[in-house]
């Protein structure tokens, strides 16, 4: 009896770390590490604008600073969400493309004489794959995100809004850049 | 009767070359000169070229009031001085497309030397009297901006970056 129940809890304990893997795989939530190295790097991109903003369009930031202030907060929010959802798309895709290969490289590593059951080793690929796909995803949705941010920062405030104030083309550059960012990163592919 | 008449023709006649002689000042002898020159570098904060000359003037006989003119052109100017008779400016401008590039040569004459040169103008001769003394100075000419914007560059690059990002993207979602 002890032993029938301690097997069916060991099952139920396997089947929820399983489950667990499958939820984290198909949630569009992040870990709370990868929300902070999200919001610090959305950080860092929205401060980019400001030193341009600051040489080249001449505003002061004691004059600006609690402008410049909000505006970078709402712009790194909009690019984690757009970091969160890119990531989100990319992580199958890549769990697809890597598949092969992440299970060759962990059966490759199991030696020989191990016997090892199956499901066991289905449960290493699955961790692996997941845990290169989450690297892969989140290293690529950081870097097209802020590719794309900084071209449209560029193209907002040097072509399409040159001839507005200063003050307006930091706001509606940082806005649109952002906010187009955000949008785009909603879509399916 | 003739005489009092011919003395005032005469008296006119001394009366005018006095008056011309004090409105074009006097003659520059032996001048020395040392100037200070400014031209445009470039036009991206200018519409059109401007030279100015600044000089100090050394000549042998001292004079107190001495006018100068410039022959800028083909044309005439008067060349300004301080309030102290010691310092000249000459200054002028041209637009960017015309404006003298290199060695230029201004020649400049005193007072009398203009006035006998306007004279010989006037009555259509060949003017033969030469320049008291010329200014030469070198404009290199006018910087008209980088053939290719930084903003553009830098647009460029960014974009490129990210159009390879954006293939990439396609074909891990594809």
């Amino acid at each position: 009896m002890t032993v029938t129940a301690a097997s069916k809890t060991t099952k139920q304990q396997k089947i929820t770390k399983e489950e667990e893997l499958l939820l984290q795989d198909f949630s569009r939530n992040v870990t709370f590490k990868s929300s902070i190295f999200f919001y610090v790097n959305a950080l860092i991109v929205s401060t980019i604008p400001l030193w341009l903003f600051w040489k080249i369009h001449q505003m002061e930031p004691l004059e600006f600073g609690i402008l410049w202030v909000i505006m970078t907060l709402v712009s790194t929010w909009l690019v984690s969400f757009a970091y969160r959802n890119s990531k989100f798309v990319l992580k199958h895709k890549f769990a697809q493309k890597r598949e092969d290969a992440v299970a060759r490289e962990v059966l490759k590593s199991i030696p020989d004489d191990k016997k090892m059951p199956k499901k066991e080793k289905d449960e290493r690929i699955l961790w692996k794959k997941n845990e290169v796909a989450e690297f892969e995803s989140t290293s690529f949705a950081i870097f097209y995100n802020n590719t794309l941010y900084i071209f449209l920062i560029i193209l907002f405030s040097f072509y399409l809004l040159r001839s507005f104030n200063p003050n307006f083309n930091y706001i509606l550059s940082v806005a649109s850049s952002s906010g187009l960012l955000a949008l785009l990163s909603t879509g399916s592919r | 009767m003739g005489g009092p008449i011919i003395s005032i023709i005469q008296l006119s006649f001394l009366l005018i070359v006095l008056v011309s002689h004090q409105t074009h000042g006097e003659q520059c002898v032996s001048p020395k000169v040392t100037s200070d020159i400014y031209t445009t570098p470039e036009t991206l904060l200018s519409t059109e070229t401007v030279y100015i000359v600044e000089f100090t003037l050394d000549c042998s006989n001292k004079p107190k009031e001495l006018n100068l003119y410039a022959k800028v052109d083909d044309s005439f100017i008067q060349v300004t001085k301080s309030l102290d008779n010691k310092r000249y400016q000459l200054s002028w401008t041209s637009s960017h497309s015309q404006a003298p590039v290199g060695l230029i040569t201004v020649d400049v004459y005193d007072g009398e030397t203009y006035g006998k040169v306007k004279q010989a103008v006037r009555s259509g001769e060949t003017s033969e009297y030469e320049a008291n003394f010329q200014l030469e100075f070198n404009h290199k000419g006018v910087w008209k901006g980088a053939w290719l914007k930084s903003e553009l560059l830098a647009l460029t690059v960014v974009g490129l970056v990210w159009f390879l990002a954006y293939r990439h993207k396609n074909y891990i979602c594809s």
